[in-house]
């Protein structure tokens, strides 16, 4: 799934337009805590997109780490100045939705996007 | 002789969430430059950008930790050629409890800490889980001492992989799929053997050869979600038309031999292990 069609798909604004929009994404992760998302997209190969209600630079920092290129933010919180400059010095891009989570993994699921692989070993 | 660099070292404050992470990717970016320099890097640049993420996952764990819990850290990164290792210390309450510490969802962060993001009781163990070496050790009221290692396992594992026409030629194992040339220019290491799809989802590791008696379409699914590139049926078992359809549509090699798995099992562990020596 390209970055356009993720738009497209719920409706998204770019707060943060610089970085791969190449990226072929197949899989989604949607958390609030970043610590879960350091904990299960360790180790996955293919471009992830991170579905996300944190709106701190931390998110941006992870991403960075976690090599994914788009972060998606939900229920349209407003996204601190900070956020964006530091998603623009690291080249993620930054997107925007109205819709709740729930839904925002819905409609992307239901367009093909894959949830990350994972499996239980805790 | 191999050379160690220090690649970065870097001071954490308790509490200074605003500055969390930068540590971390700093010591990224300096590292991955840093790698360029070994000619192991320059051979599996794959590899580079996975230890990349190991060591950046691992450190920002790490410095998480000593922001959520310590007043003061020091998190030094150094790296040879053969492994990425790094040092956390800091002066903080300690960990009374360390097996507790590393239990999943077990924490004690702040409410201002989960608010970021932080503090599902996670970090430590996803450090154990994704570090080859870890060493923890606190003294309750003093402090935390953990230091973590990223090793380049193909280093070790060089010599014990075969391509897979090489497999296929030794065992002389008869092809049944359409397959394109680089399918078999890809390594092989292990191989699992077992009729059990169930218990090959669960138990094998992801891009072994497996060896089954199986040929049911199920089968192409169990190897496509364990990544398995080849299929080996034993005893000479008529494989469906439909099974042979869906492994050439996700690239799969089915092959056949009229042994049996004791036997094919026994030749083909003979044959990994003649290459590790």
């Amino acid at each position: 799934m390209r970055v356009e069609d993720i738009i497209k798909i719920v409706d998204a604004e770019i707060l943060q337009s610089v970085g791969n929009w190449e990226a072929n994404i197949k899989y989604g992760f949607a958390a609030d805590l970043l610590s879960d998302t350091l904990f299960v997209i360790s180790r996955e190969e293919e471009a992830i997109l991170l579905i996300t209600g944190v709106t701190n630079p931390s998110v941006v920092k992870t991403a960075k780490i976690l090599d994914i290129p788009v972060v998606l933010i939900v229920r349209g919180k407003p996204v601190e100045q900070a956020t964006i400059d530091l998603a623009k010095k690291e080249q993620i891009i930054l997107l925007r939705t109205k819709n709740i989570m729930f839904v925002t993994c819905g409609l992307l699921y239901k367009e093909g996007l894959q949830g990350a692989p994972w499996k239980l070993q805790y | 002789m191999e050379t160690t660099i220090l690649i970065s070292e870097f001071f954490v404050f308790g509490d200074d969430f605003e500055h969390l992470g930068d540590g971390t990717l700093k010591t990224r970016e300096t590292l991955d430059k840093a790698l360029n320099e070994f000619e192991f890097y320059k051979k599996y640049p794959a590899l580079k950008k996975e230890n990349l993420r190991k060591l950046g996952v691992c450190s920002y764990e790490a410095e998480s930790n000593i922001v959520i819990h310590a007043k003061f850290g020091i998190i030094k990164t150094y790296a040879n050629e053969n492994k990425i290792k790094t040092i956390a210390k800091d002066i903080g309450p300690g960990i009374p409890k360390l097996l507790l510490a590393l239990t999943p969802g077990f924490s004690t962060a702040s409410e201002k800490a989960r608010k970021l993001g932080f503090g599902a009781g996670m970090g430590l163990k996803n450090i154990q889980k994704i570090s080859d070496f870890f060493i923890i050790t606190s003294k309750y009221g003093k402090g935390t001492y953990l230091t973590f290692e990223i090793w380049n396992e193909e280093i070790n594992r060089e010599g014990i992989k075969m391509k897979i026409k090489d497999l296929i030629k030794e065992l002389q194992l008869e092809i049944l799929t359409k397959y394109n040339e680089e399918i078999l220019e890809k390594n092989i290491e292990e191989a699992y053997a077992c009729d059990l799809l169930s218990r090959v989802l669960a138990k094998a590791n992801e891009e072994s050869t497996w060896i089954t008696i199986q040929t049911n379409v199920n089968v192409v699914g169990v190897a496509v979600i364990k990544r398995v590139p080849i299929i080996i049926i034993t005893e000479g078992e008529p494989v469906p038309e439909e099974t042979i359809k869906k492994a050439e549509e996700n690239s799969i090699i089915i092959a056949r031999t009229l042994n049996t798995t004791f036997e094919l099992s026994g030749k083909l562990y003979t044959l990994l292990e003649k290459e590790t020596k």
